[in-house]
């Protein structure tokens, strides 16, 4: 069995997940509104009362692109403007 | 990979209830509670409580019993003292005199059928003396006279060994008489001694030099067990050969040191809320009592290891801020908390305020800014540096829950620096004036910023918590990411534990022994969590959102995270609610005697 579901939730703040959640199962936020879940029956509860459940090779295109779009806008920054910015330009991610 | 069962040996078991604790062999065992969904283990903590004084404080004393029946022999005031006091958990009364008044003497047995023997009148003495808990009688003398010595076991199956001389000397007695036992390895007095008379512990002491060495005997003869960590003498002990209990003693200064042995090594404990030495002991490792010692006091503590079940601790999710932004700064509690500033598409100087449920629009700040320092309460708060459209600034602006108003200007325009305190009693320190980093720490008293002691290193995008008199500085970049951790005193900055994860733009909560680091970027964006104890950090549970440059404030036990950068700016709110406090399961060993 997979460890882990994944999906595309948005975070609406207060009670998204709880302390217990956290305790229950594995949960990771990524670009995207995309969360990798602890392949549970409370972490697919959890899911399916808050989001959409996708593939990991769906979830990490959604990643992908928004990685993408950040590099792409770090990139058109003139050199001064990154320097003040003070922060690398953002790196692939790749979904457990 | 690192795992548990790579570790621990074994998986960590799935149970539907909370297991029974039933021996010291469970310490630090962890399971799933399936049924609860939380991930629990026993730690033992042992710590010292006050109990109630002896009517006569004495040093140089001897002690029997256990903690809720102990008994306090002879011992030196100003004088030597005949005095024995009978301890019932709670208060010491009166039992009856020595026949022979002394000092440096030892102790065996129970409250009601004790044994004190050796010691020093005007001589060294020789005198055994026998209690049925109401009056002393005269029992069989020493073979050796001898003071400064241990004893161990029973009325009529005890054990005398070392004392001045140094002697190496063991006596075993059988309720009569003295026979002559194996000797110690090392010869030594002003040494400690617990368990039986065939069964027995001697540790610590003096030769030519404190000791640190742990003999057991076995009724025939003494072999080495493991050393204490802390070298000393005069100290006591109490427990069994396997499971004893070392405190206070002489190190060239008073000790409260405490450790606890379990046949093979010393481990550190809760030390005495009293350094002492010449003091006695009694009881086990689980329930120790510690009575008189230098200075000729009264004072008397009760060791208590207690088995608390504990579940780690875990981020929420709270409500997500009004304005999505990065390089914010933080202020206040997990419930009343301050973000201000940052950066969205433009450096802002907005405000919002959290009540623990929602966030609201507070006063905006007369100067946009971001990655600016800040310190105080939600109400009560400081912004100072950080950086506007020109660069770094020295600006300072204070809040008083509705407005923004200027303050005196920081003495260094710095951006990224970290700040603690309050708003009247603040603290700068670190950052970046582009393109240096900085060490240098500053002062505020509600009106003026004067120079403290520097930073050790220089480093901006730092993490930072605590009191203007007890601060303290984590992680950061200096021309890498560091997990340099220092500690401020008002003076000086010294080095503390290092962060397991070297990381920048991060956030910080709580006080310079109870803090809470979180988030940040290595050379990716981070969502670790660490406890910090005043020594060293230990990893917690990750926030659900990695992300740095974001705000964050509260308590070890009750942090807030808000908003950040992930690959973009974020409005997302986490809440920390640390391990949790020792719970309804927690169970306090005991130990018969």
């Amino acid at each position: 069995m997979a460890l882990f579901i994944y999906g595309v939730a948005s975070n609406y703040g207060k009670n998204f997940f709880s302390n217990e959640d956290r305790q229950n199962f594995f949960l990771r936020g990524y670009p995207g509104d995309v969360w990798v879940i602890g392949q549970t029956e409370k972490g697919s509860l959890w899911l399916a009362e808050r989001g959409v459940e996708k593939t990991k090779a769906e979830a990490q295109a959604i990643v992908d692109a928004e990685v993408a779009k950040a590099q792409a806008a770090y990139d058109a920054l003139p050199a001064e403007q990154k320097t003040n910015l003070d922060r690398q330009r953002p790196t692939a991610i790749n979904l457990p | 990979m690192t795992t548990y069962n790579g570790i621990a040996g074994g998986r960590v078991n799935f149970l539907s209830s909370d297991p029974t604790y039933n021996s010291s062999a469970q310490d630090g065992q962890v399971w799933y509670n399936s049924n609860s969904g939380t991930l629990k283990a026993f730690i033992p903590v042992g710590a010292w409580a006050s109990g109630g004084n002896m009517g006569t404080g004495r040093y140089l004393l001897a002690g029997a019993g256990t903690q809720t029946a102990g008994l306090a022999i002879g011992g030196f005031t100003t004088v030597n003292v005949t005095n024995t006091e009978e301890y019932d958990g709670t208060s010491w009364i009166a039992g009856g005199s020595l026949g022979t008044a002394r000092r440096e003497l030892a102790g065996a047995g129970t409250q009601t059928v004790g044994l004190a023997f050796g010691g020093y009148t005007t001589v060294v003495t020789a005198a055994t003396e026998e209690y049925d808990g109401t009056s002393w009688t005269a029992g069989g003398n020493l073979g050796t006279a001898r003071n400064r010595l241990a004893g161990a076991g029973t009325q009529t199956v005890a054990a005398a060994f070392g004392g001045t001389g140094p002697t190496s000397a063991t006596e075993e007695y059988n309720g009569t008489a003295w026979t002559a036992g194996g000797s110690l390895g090392t010869a030594r007095l002003n040494l400690a001694g617990c368990g039986t008379q065939t069964v027995a512990l001697g540790f610590g002491g003096y030769t030519t030099t404190f000791v640190a060495n742990t003999e057991e005997y076995d009724g025939t003869s003494w072999t080495a067990g493991g050393n204490l960590n802390t070298a000393r003498s005069t100290l006591a002990g109490a427990g069994t050969q396997t499971v004893a209990l070392a405190f206070g003693g002489n190190t060239g200064s008073v000790s409260a040191v405490t450790e606890e042995y379990n046949g093979t090594s010393w481990t550190n404990s809760g030390s005495l809320g009293t350094a002492r030495s010449t003091l006695a002991g009694c009881g086990t490792q689980t329930a120790g009592l510690a009575f008189g010692g230098s200075g000729a006091t009264s004072a008397t503590e009760e060791y208590t290891k207690s088995v608390y079940a504990i579940t780690p601790g875990t981020w929420a999710a709270g409500n997500n801020m009004g304005t999505t932004r990065s390089q914010a700064t933080g202020a206040g509690t997990q419930t009343s908390a301050l973000a201000f500033g940052g950066f969205s598409t433009v450096r802002t100087g907005d405000t919002e305020e959290y009540d623990g449920t929602s966030w609201t629009v507070g006063g905006t700040m007369s100067t946009a800014r971001r990655s600016a320092g800040g310190a105080g309460t939600q109400t009560v708060a400081a912004g100072f540096g950080g950086e506007i459209s020109t660069g770094a600034t020295n600006a300072t602006e204070e809040y008083n829950g509705t407005a923004w108003t200027a303050g005196g200007n920081l003495g260094t325009a710095r951006r990224y620096p970290a700040g603690c305190g309050t708003q009247t009693v603040a603290l700068a320190f670190g950052g970046n004036v582009s393109p240096n980093n900085q060490s240098a720490t500053e002062e505020y008293d509600g009106t003026t910023w004067t120079a403290g002691g520097s930073l050790n290193t220089a480093r901006r995008t730092l993490g930072g918590c605590g009191t203007q008199t007890a601060g303290l500085a984590f992680g950061g970049f200096t021309t890498a990411v560091t997990n340099v951790t220092e500690e401020y005193d008002g003076t000086t900055w010294t080095a503390g534990g290092s962060l397991n994860t070297s990381r920048q733009q991060l956030a910080g909560a709580g006080t310079q022994t109870v803090a809470l680091a979180f988030g940040g970027a290595t050379t990716i964006v981070v969502a670790n969590t660490e406890e910090y104890d005043g020594i060293s950090w230990t990893n917690s549970n990750s926030m659900a959102t990695a992300r740095f440059y974001l705000a964050g404030c509260g308590t070890q036990s009750a942090g807030l995270a808000a908003g950040g950068y992930t690959t973009v700016n974020v409005a997302n709110t986490e809440e920390y609610t640390g391990p949790s406090s020792p719970i309804a399961t927690a169970r306090t060993l005991t130990t018969s005697v």
